[in-house]
């Protein structure tokens, strides 16, 4: 059955930075996702629950679930995913959505206005337009495109964006992708976010399903197998959440660091936020490892 | 978690005429009367005990409701079940329950095939050993 894991990690990962690659990204994360949890659940089959005696009555006992998974494992994988979620939200919170044929949405911005011109960014042709008829340091440029694009700060534009960071990340990992709807970075964002949270919300509710569910029976032999069922099963569940959440945090920080050039740094703070992104890498390679080996290790029967 | 040895245990009579949440409801009740679950201690969830005793969680909640009512347990919003603190009983509600464990004492010591007198005189050894 560990054999059945592994191959879902490895097809996961696979299918994950080919799809991550030549779209649709969007659907990187949840392939990820996907693959591993068919492995648990065609592995879980080969591991059936010991049979239940019926009628040998109940234990006064509260099972709850941090008596089965370990608390700090557990807590490790809500902060990793917490991290994840809120670090793909800032990245798109930092930008301007302009959808397709149309107007999109205005921003500030130092210019000479008024001009039209059309340019291409990322490898798609991108018109705009100041709409003040006098030059001004504050005129409102609009993007129209024939695709809905995600425009973020690349600072030759001169657009106010909170971070270079985002401005880095998005110009050098999505160079030549285009900003098509749904593909590059923003689908690859958002497939992260949606499958990170759903495996969040999902595995609290397996787990307590798990802990509570029927003992198999009463007596010393048979309590022992349940014990280990539960406690493996309870285990498989946190670290199928914890490879679904840590993949992809390892994936996005290694992706954010590779676009980083210290060489064009100018101070401190840039090499703080390297470090910082640095030391989320490794964190999350490590925490995706110590969740693979959990999910490969040979089930207690 | 609990081993197997140290958790209190309930279980149904599935031949008895009484109701399953009666059964529930007086093991519990005999359980807390007699301090082994002591002032405090959590029941389990109502799913869970139904689940282990392959009732409906209704049957359950009904047994819990009930001891509610008789005082036994407190039902805390996100707290979960919990034995209630132990009030001095009445004179009235002491003399029922005395009544109560000398009827089942009788009926036992009968079934045994034990004289009355026997039986008392075996109260009376029991009391003399057992510090009060």
């Amino acid at each position: 059955m560990a054999v059945v894991r592994l191959v879902g990690l490895v097809v996961g990962v696979a299918a994950g930075l080919v799809l991550g690659r030549t779209g649709p990204t969007g659907a990187a994360a949840p392939a990820i996702a996907g693959a591993v949890v068919i492995a648990v659940l065609v592995s879980e089959l080969g591991r059936p629950r010991p049979e239940r005696q019926h009628g040998s009555g109940a234990a006064l006992e509260v099972r709850r679930v941090r008596d089965y998974a370990r608390p700090a494992v557990a807590w490790g994988v809500v902060i990793g995913g917490l991290v994840l979620v809120a670090e793909l939200a800032w990245l798109l919170a930092a930008g301007t959505w302009v959808p397709r044929d149309g107007v999109g949405t205005a921003w500030h911005s130092p210019g000479t206005g008024p001009a039209s011109e059309t340019v291409e960014l990322n490898g798609m042709p991108f018109r705009y337009e100041t709409l003040c008829a006098e030059p001004t340091e504050d005129a409102r440029f609009t993007g129209r495109s024939d695709t809905g694009f995600y425009l973020v700060s690349d600072g030759d534009w001169g657009m106010e964006l909170p971070s270079d960071l985002v401005a880095s990340v998005c110009r050098g990992w999505v160079s030549g992708q285009g900003w098509a709807e749904g593909e590059g970075v923003v689908g690859a964002a958002f497939g992260t976010m949606a499958t990170a949270a759903l495996a969040l919300l999902v595995a609290p509710l397996v787990l307590r399903a798990t802990v509570r569910a029927p003992r198999a029976g009463a007596d010393e032999q048979t309590r022992e197998r349940d014990e280990r069922w539960r406690r493996g099963s309870a285990g498989t569940v946190v670290a199928t959440a914890g490879w679904i959440v840590f993949v992809p945090l390892a994936v996005w920080n290694i992706a954010l660091l590779l676009v980083e050039d210290p060489a064009s740094f100018t101070g401190p703070a840039e090499y703080v936020r390297l470090a910082m992104l640095a030391l989320l890498a490794a964190a999350a390679v490590i925490g995706a490892s110590a969740h693979a080996v959990a999910l490969t290790r040979a089930p207690d029967r | 978690m609990s081993t197997q040895d140290d958790v209190p245990r309930i279980a149904l009579e599935p031949a008895s005429t009484t109701p399953p949440y009666e059964q529930v409801r007086r093991q519990l009740a005999e359980l807390i009367e007699t301090a082994v679950l002591p002032e405090g201690a959590r029941l389990p969830p109502v799913r869970q005990l139904a689940g282990d005793l392959e009732l409906a969680a209704g049957t359950v909640a009904r047994a819990y409701s009930e001891l509610e009512s008789a005082g036994l347990v407190q039902t805390r919003r996100g707290g979960g079940t919990v034995v209630a603190p132990r009030r001095a009983l009445t004179p009235e509600e002491l003399q029922a329950r005395l009544a109560e464990r000398a009827r089942q004492y009788v009926t036992d010591t009968r079934r045994l095939g034990a004289a009355d007198g026997d039986a008392l005189a075996a109260v009376r050894r029991q009391q003399a050993a057992s510090p009060a």
